[in-house]
Order: C-alpha cells, then structure tokens, then sequence
C-alpha cells in the first residue's frame, strides 16, 4: 500500500515539475473560471488587465483580498506579480478555495522551528514521501557529469513579498556577505567545504543563474540545499539583501550599525543581523514564503498573511496559498495546547500533539469538529538507549560498554513489544534505527531486525560467557573477581515522547538479567550539557535521521553536534585533529569512512553505502534501539474537517520540514 | 444530737466533690486526654491517623502486589470493588476483568469478567518482603486466593504502565507521611532552641531571632521552595533528594514555632510559680525544663500537628510541579504529577485517586490539631 502511494506520489512529483515548464501553462488557463473563488466578487476583472502588458500572458486568478488592493491600485495586476514560470502545485484532492484563517498553535518563541517547518521557504523541497527532491523558489538544476558543478536556475519575474525582484544577486549576496564573512560564519558549513577546507565557488552567471562549484564531487548537494531554509536559526542562502544591507557592516557605517545595536539592546551585529533577518522576529524583513508575518513569535498571538508576490499558483492558474492568515496562538505548556486540539480550537496541529492523547483526540473527533490523521516517522527508531563508548568515568564499566557482546544482550533483555504496548498504544514496530521499509536505502528485514527478539536466555548466555557470572545477594551480576555490582545508568528527558516511561520498562529488563540500572530523568539543558562533558552513561532518545545517513547532521556518525553521546571524546578526536580525546575504533572509523565516500558517490552507489552504514551500524549495537515507525515525533495530526488537500500518507521527518512537505499552501478551508 | 445528721452532705455532692478532688489531683497529661476525647471528630481522626501510620511502618503489608511492577497488558484498569458475600454467603471476592485495545480509538477498554470471581483471601501470602526492614515474610493483609498466580486484585485499579495503583499508593503514602513528621520534628528543634532563647534571654538575641523570622515570613513560599529544590543537584538520588527535601521544608517551617514558643515564655517568665522557683532556687535549666516547657509542650504538640499537614501539602506540590521527588521514587505528589495529563484525567479518573488521600489526611491532621489545640490548656475554660 505505501510502496504503491510512493509511485503514484512519484509520478505526481513528475507530473509536477513537468507542469513547472512553460508548456504548460496554457493548460493552466484553460480553466480558471469554475474553481476561481472570486466569481462571486467582481474580482476576475483585474485578471484580465495584464493582457495589454504581455502578448500571451496567462490568465491568473487571485484572492479577493488581493484583488481589492490591485483595484485600488496600491498592488499590481496579479500577472506582474508571479514570475513568468510560476511553480504549479497540483492539489492533492481538488482546485481550492481562497479565503480562511489556519488557527495553529505554538509554545513561545523558542518554538521558531514551528513557523520554519510550516513554511519550508527553501531554493527546492522535498516530495511529499520525501523520496525526490523537488524546485520550490528555484525554477530548476542541472548538474556536471561528476557532480562537481552545479546550476541552480531561478524564475524570472520573481519577486520577494516587498516586491522587489528575487535574483541571482540574492544568492550572491548571501555568499558574499553572510557566507564569506568570519564574524557571522566563523567555522564553514559541511555542504559549503572542499575536502580540503577551503571554500566552495558560487558565482552568477547570469540575472537567473548561479553556479556552485566543488573540487570534489558533490552527490549530495541537492539534498542539502532541500534543508537550507533558514531552519535552527540559520542562515539560508538566498537572502533579501536590498533590505538586510542596512545591518551590515559591509554597507553600513559601523557608527550607525552600532547604535542600532544599542537601540535593540544586542551585544554585537551579528546578533542583531540574526534576529533582523528573521522572519518570525521581524515583520518588516521580505521572505519567499507563502506567507509573511505581521506580528512577532514573542507575541501571544502571530500572525501571518499571505504573501501577495508568493511564486505558486494551482492548476487552475489560481494563485496560491489559498488560506488567507496564519494565526498561531501562545500556550504555556503542550497540555493546554493539547486541549485547545481536543476541543477543536486548532484547525490544523501536528506539533507538540502528544501520542498519548490519541485515544482522548479520537473519541472527541466529533464533537471537536476534526479529524485525526497519523504520519508514522520517516524511519529510524523513536526510542533507542543509546551507549557511550568512550565513557571513561568507571573503567570498568566503560570497558563493559565497549564490549559487543554486551551491547547485544541488553538488546535481547529488553522486551520490545511490552514497551510498544504501554508506551506507544501499540503502534509502529519493534526495529532497529534504520531507514524506512519503502526507502531505498532499506537494508532489509534482516537488518531491520536483527538482536530485536525478547531472550532473556540468549541475554544471560552472553553475559556469562564475557564472564559476568558471579552474583551478589540480590541477584545483580558482579565484575570478575570483585564485589563490585555491574550498575548502569540511563539518563532520559521528559521531551517528545515517553521516554521516562520507556526507561523504567527498559531498566527492570535489564536488572531481570541482572544488570542494576538506575533511571535518572533529568532536566533536557542539563542533560545536554552531560552529552557534552562525556558524563553520560546511556541515554535515551530518538534516532529521528534514519532517512537521511550523509546529510545535515546524522546521528550515526560519530562526528556530529548536536549527536546523542555516541562516543563524544572520539568526536573531541576528530575535531582537534587526533591532538586530544580518543581515537576511533576501527568500527567507528568505518561509519566516517562510509559516510565521506558517500559525498562524492553516485546515487545508485549512495544507496549501496546506505545499506552497508546500516548493516554495520546494527551489527555493533551502538544503541538498543527499541521502536520506530510510529507518530510520535509530530505524526498525530489533528485536521479540521472543513479543511482539504492534506495528504494522510506522508514522509514525517525534521529534513523533510514536515507538514511544510505536505504543500500547505494548496490547504484550503472549504467556504460555506 | 441532730446536727451531725444536718451536717452530713448528701451523695451528689460527695460526689461533685470527688470528681473535683479528681480533676485537682489529675496530672496535666490527664486533663488534655479528658477534654480531648470529648471532642469526637478528633477522635475519630485519631484512629485515622494511627491507620495512615500503620501503613507507614508496613506498606508492604498492605500492598497487594509489587508497586513497581510494570505490566503493559493490564494498563489503565478501572478500580474493581471488594465485595463481601459470595452467593450468598460472607466471602471476599473481586471481579475478574478482560480487556483489549480498541482499534479504532487504540484505548485500552475493560470489562468485568462475570464468568470469573477471584476469591480474596486475608493474611494471604505473596511477594516476600521484610517486616519493618527486619522480619522475612510473605503475608499480606488482602490477596488473591485463588492459587493462581496470574489473579491480582484491582482495589484502585492500575496505571498506564499496568503498576497497581492501591500499592502504590500505599508506598506512598510512607514517604509522603514521613516527610511531613521528619520536617516537623526538625522544625521543632529549631522552633524551641531559637523560640525559647528568643523569649528566655530577650534583649539582642530577641531581636535578631525575631527579624530573622519575620524575614522568612515574609518570603513567598512557593517561589522560595522552588528556588531552592531547583538548586539540588540534578544527579542526586531519590533518597538524598527525599532528605534534601524535607531538610529544606523544615529550615522554612519552623518560625511560627519559634513565635509560639517565644511567646509563651514571655508569658510564663511572669508566672507566679516561675518566681517561686526561682525563689526556691532553682537553676534557669531546671526552671525552663522543668517548669516552663512541660506547662507549654501540649502547645508545642498541638501546632505541631497543625504543622504536619501544611508540610504534606508542600511536599505534595513540589513533586506535582515536578521539582520534589521524582519517579521512580512514589509519593503523593508522584502519584499526582503521573496523573497530570489529559489521558488520565479523561480516561483515567481513578488514578486521581491520591488527590482524595492528600484530602483525607490534611484534614485530619488539622481536626486532631484543632482537638489537642483546645484540650492544650486544661485550665483555661
């Protein structure tokens, strides 16, 4: 059933871009006049007006809020407005609606990430399954043979929501301005870096093309710019530098910038820079997105209209979105966000619904006036206990820890599907963390799930057998030759899922074979800073990168940050060069080693790569991964009836920028 | 000849005098017991408090299973009464239940198995333990009887993870009932030292006692406490945070103590039996021990009791705002702050169930409290 929905989805993506050719946009118009929903106002008219400016320009349609502003002449005509290949979004039910507000809800502003992923403002996107990549700003790519060069192609005519026009130059601009520059770049991003250090060319070709050239091949290069939207209080690099120049040194006297500094009460630009340049703090700052912010995220309520130069329009030549305001409104805590859910003050809400209110959510469906939907996480795993190996703290248990066969009986100590009953309502299913069943990189079965079974006896056969067979009066398993009780701690958050609960059942499985396991919960900026310090024992927490093994920031390779405590003295080693920390073990190096060919490979070897990154990672047991597939990350969606054209299939994950993948500019709100 | 029979005093007033010679003789211990009893609500919760702390000392006993035992297949089973007569006849016995994840709404559903009683037996035996720490053994006061050892018992019902709520809540009720006295009996300590040399000595000491107190009055409650709970270390186990806990309760506790105390010896120190001690020669340790604190003690006692109450419910909120104990660690505030969600509070009503003991048990601390309160001064009428 999935792998039938990813072919169709395929062919849909297809379907798409081909429709993003101008070919076919005169099929576009052939039809605006049934679906447009202005007919009932005198809003076609002003459609019709650009026919005088361009001999074959297609008939667009707009929203009548729009509409009025170009009759009272304050906006242009809507044809002036969208590029001369506009980016057609099929719908995925229907040709929508204008009109609507999209009540949604959020916990504050450090909750920017909500507004990111609704709006996924990026060059190109992901598909709605998260299989292809797909242009969104930009018109299109084309790529060197060897991957070395790439061309990014944009849409002329184009034009930031101030309506100042949207070129190579804002591209360039962010290269040489943000990119370039060592107060606000200090250490170069991974996808922006030659082998060798140095940094990747980008140059204009010309007003509609930008040219990024690598020394080395670059496979991955389309998939990293699918996540470069400003995400995690990024820079994205396409930025709108007619407006941004006025806080930048480059173009400012540094006099003036420092008393704007001043005025906002930041340290540095660079602060301020950040904070102008984001869209969620700054109103007044021109985005690509669907729709632009007219308050603030520290607001209790913001809020945000339709972007009237948005590039998109449907199959109708209706420009998108459809739905006119974005109102996210403040709560406290995800609770009584949750109850806002239940009672049907949310129109469409995936993030911070938590999983266990989902029989609560469903038998209040009707009342509440919506729907729940589930989008089951993008592979990976949604719990997995994770091992530190480089833990040096307790000799002995660290060396414990580095023991393989160790790894491999907790992992057959713990009862996976008791956990998956009392934790996850029974959904999803007991698997290692790796890529999903209907993903190509899918090792198989085997691999998905291999050491997963419930065997206490195979569990205390290992033990014994790396000599852990003496006991203490209460039954726990003692070091060799010693009176020293084998204790290990887990340390869980109380974030995302169930986790704290996930580590109490996973800790009497482990002392039921004689392992002490102490559950500490602990506060989340406390438990990072332990990541940090390399004070972790064994953590739990999700492998949500299953998808995505080579880019942005796997939890697989030992390198990263922000990573879970893998080994976090060997990411020391390789950062300081092998100066400081501890060096890899010959496992650990072949995960660097796989993921760095990966860069250069070609597709069909990335996904030989993958599978073998899989393989390898599953057969050390770095972590007890207990469950994944289920919708515990954002999965348990609740959709206002009266709203259409969301997918109920869908690939969920943060690289995928879910729901921004599932297209919510086509969402309409059906108009009585 | 005649008068000896007119002077005679006829029996009501013998009588009226003995109960007076009794209560002129009785001891002071005697005269509080005499007037206290009179008040039968505080009686009554007397025996209610004595229950609190029979669990307090066996939990176990009165547990009927493991209260940490998970088990994902009995998850959120609503509490199955006891009942008494079995066909007819005296016979304890509990409903058996079945139940499966409805597909739909993917909740747990349970209904009562009529097919199927399990016989509850008293004193029956089941997971071993040790009796006050010490004594080895397998009694329980309430189980399954049936010999299989599948039945359990559902007196409360169970919690998400399938834990029996009853014996959690029995454990909890152990930690939650001895924070409070362990905090109080600290609080006195210090009320009495710091009130007593406040109101005995005055002058300096007085008024540095005295400001200090007024200091910690004036301080917000909640903000402080969470103030200080948030500074424990993090890494601390549930045991040292039990006692960091209650240590921190009780440094904040103890000033309206040390009010009452210092007011008291105010007053006192003007007594006449005070100068005549003195008089007689007594030494200020022996007039303070041996004269002035006994006369005051059943004070002492009865805020004290007033006081056990306000330091459950600070115990209680602490770990309800998650910042007292934490899991795997059980007490009433535990229990509540597990219940702080909608599923429960939806779906889940029995495990709102501490909150009722927290309600139980503070108001008969505070009737007790009021019953000593006015029994404390026998000779005031």
């Amino acid at each position: 059933m999935k792998r039938q929905l990813l072919y169709v989805l395929t062919v849909l993506a297809l379907i798409v871009s081909a429709c993003a050719t101008p070919t076919a946009q005169p099929a576009a118009t052939q039809a605006p006049q049934p679906t447009a929903a202005p007919a009932d106002t005198q809003a076609p008219q002003p459609t019709a007006a650009p026919a005088d400016t361009e001999v074959a320009a297609p008939a667009y349609s707009e929203a009548p809020m729009l509409a009025e502003l170009v009759a009272a002449g304050t906006l242009p005509p809507v044809a002036e407005r969208l590029p001369v290949e506009p980016l057609v979004i099929e719908p995925f039910e229907e040709v929508g609606q204008y009109g609507g507000v999209w009540r949604r809800g959020f916990t504050g502003p450090s909750d920017y990430n909500n507004y990111v992923r609704v709006m996924y403002d990026a060059l190109v996107r992901f598909s709605p399954d998260g299989s292809t990549v797909e242009p969104k700003i930009a018109l299109g790519w084309e790529s060197s043979a060897d991957y070395k060069v790439w061309t990014i192609l944009l849409r002329e005519g184009a034009k930031w929501s101030d309506g100042a026009p949207f070129t190579a130059d804002d591209i360039l601009w962010w290269y040489d301005n943000v990119l370039l520059n060592a107060d606000i770049t200090p250490a170069l991003p991974k996808w922006m870096k030659n082998a060798d250090g140095s940094v990747a060319k980008v140059e204009k070709v010309d007003a509609y093309t930008v040219r990024f050239t690598y020394n080395e091949p670059n496979s991955l290069f389309l998939y990293e710019l699918a996540n470069k939207d400003g995400g995690d209080r990024t820079f994205a690099p396409f930025l709108p530098g007619h407006y941004l120049a006025q806080f930048h040194p480059n173009f400012t006297p540094q006099a003036d910038l420092d008393k704007l500094v001043a005025e906002a009460q930041f340290k540095t630009w660079v602060e301020l820079f950040a904070s102008k340049n984001a869209p969620f703090e700054n109103p007044d700052r021109p985005t690509m997105a669907a729709w632009v912010s007219e308050t603030r995220i520290s607001d209790q309520i913001f809020t945000l209209k339709r972007n009237p130069y948005f590039i998109a329009v449907d199959t109708a030549g209706n420009q998108l979105p459809y739905i006119d305001e974005l109102r996210f409104t403040f709560f406290a805590d995800a609770q009584a966000l949750n109850l806002a859910g239940i009672a049907g003050e949310l129109d469409m809400q995936d993030r911070h619904m938590n999983l266990m209110n989902y029989p609560v959510l469903k038998e209040s469906e009707q009342q509440g006036k919506y729907h729940i939907i589930t989008w089951p996480g993008f592979g990976g795993a949604d719990a997995v206990v994770m091992f530190n190996q480089t833990y040096v703290k307790d000799e002995d248990l660290g060396n414990l820890m580095r023991t393989r066969d160790f790894r491999i009986a907790l992992s057959y100590a713990t009862n996976r599907s008791e956990i998956q009953e009392a934790a996850f309502l029974g959904l999803g299913e007991p698997r290692q963390s790796v890529a999903a069943p209907w993903h190509p990189y899918y090792p198989g079965d085997d691999v998905a799930h291999k050491y997963t079974e419930y065997d206490p006896d195979k569990a205390n056969a290992l033990l014994d057998g790396i000599g852990l067979t003496a006991k203490d009066a209460e039954g726990y398993r003692l070091y060799p030759g010693t009176d020293k009780a084998v204790t290990i701690e887990i340390s869980v958050v109380p974030a995302f899922g169930p986790w704290p609960d996930v580590a109490q059942l996973v800790a009497q499985n482990w002392e039921a074979v004689g392992i002490k396991t102490i559950v500490q919960v602990r506060e989340r900026a406390l438990h990072f800073q332990m990541r940090e310090s390399n004070d972790i024992q064994t953590e739990i927490w999700n492998q949500d990168t299953g998808g995505f093994p080579f880019t942005g920031a796997p939890k697989y390779d030992p390198r990263v940050s922000p990573g879970l405590a893998l080994a976090p003295l060997t990411r020391t080693w390789y950062n300081s060069g092998g100066k400081e920390g501890m060096a890899p073990t010959a496992e650990l190096q072949k995960i660097v080693d796989i993921i760095d060919s990966a860069k250069s490979a070609s597709p069909d070897e990335q996904v030989e790569l993958a599978k073998e990154l899989y393989t390898h990672w599953v057969d050390q047991v770095y972590e007890v991964s207990i469950l994944g597939l289920s919708p515990m990350v954002q999965g348990v969606v609740v959709v206002n009836n009266s709203l259409h054209n969301i997918p109920t299939q869908l690939g969920n994950d943060w690289p995928l920028r879910t729901p921004g993948n599932a297209r919510p500019e086509q969402w309409f709100f059906e108009q009585p | 000849m005649s008068s000896p029979t007119a002077a005679a005093p006829p029996e009501a007033e013998l009588a009226a005098t003995a109960a007076e010679e009794r209560v002129s003789v009785a001891s002071n211990w005697t005269l509080v017991w005499w007037r206290f009893r009179k008040h039968r609500l505080a009686l009554f919760c007397t025996l209610l408090l004595i229950g609190f702390y029979l669990v307090v000392l066996v939990p176990d006993f009165f547990a009927t299973q493991d209260p940490e035992a998970t088990d994902a297949k009995q998850a959120f089973i609503p509490a199955q009464p006891l009942h008494l007569f079995n066909a007819g006849q005296l016979g304890l016995w509990a409903p058996a239940v079945a139940g499966k994840r409805n597909a739909i709404t993917l909740r747990m559903e349970w209904q009562v198995d009529e097919t199927r009683r399990i016989p509850v037996g008293v004193f029956v035996q089941g997971e071993p333990y040790k009796l006050l720490g010490l004594i080895e053994t397998d009694r329980h006061l309430l189980g399954p009887a049936s010999g299989d050892a599948k039945d359990r018992l559902y007196l409360l019902g169970t919690d998400r993870l399938g834990r029996d709520q009853w014996s959690r809540l029995m454990f909890g009720t152990r930690t939650s009932m001895t924070i409070g006295m362990i905090a109080v009996a600290f609080s006195i300590v210090l009320g009495v030292i710091l009130g007593g040399i406040s109101g005995y000595f005055g002058g300096l000491p007085d008024l540095i006692i005295q400001r200090l107190v007024e200091l910690l009055q004036s301080l917000p409650t909640i903000p402080i406490w969470l103030a200080l709970t948030a500074a424990l270390p993090q890494d601390w186990r549930p045991e040292q945070v039990f006692f960091a806990i209650t240590l921190i309760l009780s440094l904040l506790g103890w000033t309206t103590l040390a009010r009452e105390v210092r007011g008291r010896f105010l007053a006192l120190r003007e007594e006449d039996f005070v100068l005549a001690a003195e008089l007689a020669g007594c030494s200020r340790m022996r007039i303070i021990t041996r004269h002035m604190v006994p006369t005051f003690m059943s004070h002492i006692i009865a805020t004290s009791t007033l006081a056990i109450p306000v330091m459950i419910i600070n115990e209680t909120s602490l770990s309800f705002l998650g910042l007292g104990l934490r899991p795997p660690a059980i007490s009433w505030g535990v229990l509540l702050q597990e219940a702080q969600n909608i599923q429960t509070v939806a779906l889940a009503p029995w495990l709102l169930v501490p909150g009722l003991v927290v309600i139980v048990a503070v108001l008969a601390f505070n009737l007790v409290g009021d019953g000593l309160r006015d029994a404390a001064d026998p000779y005031t009428h």
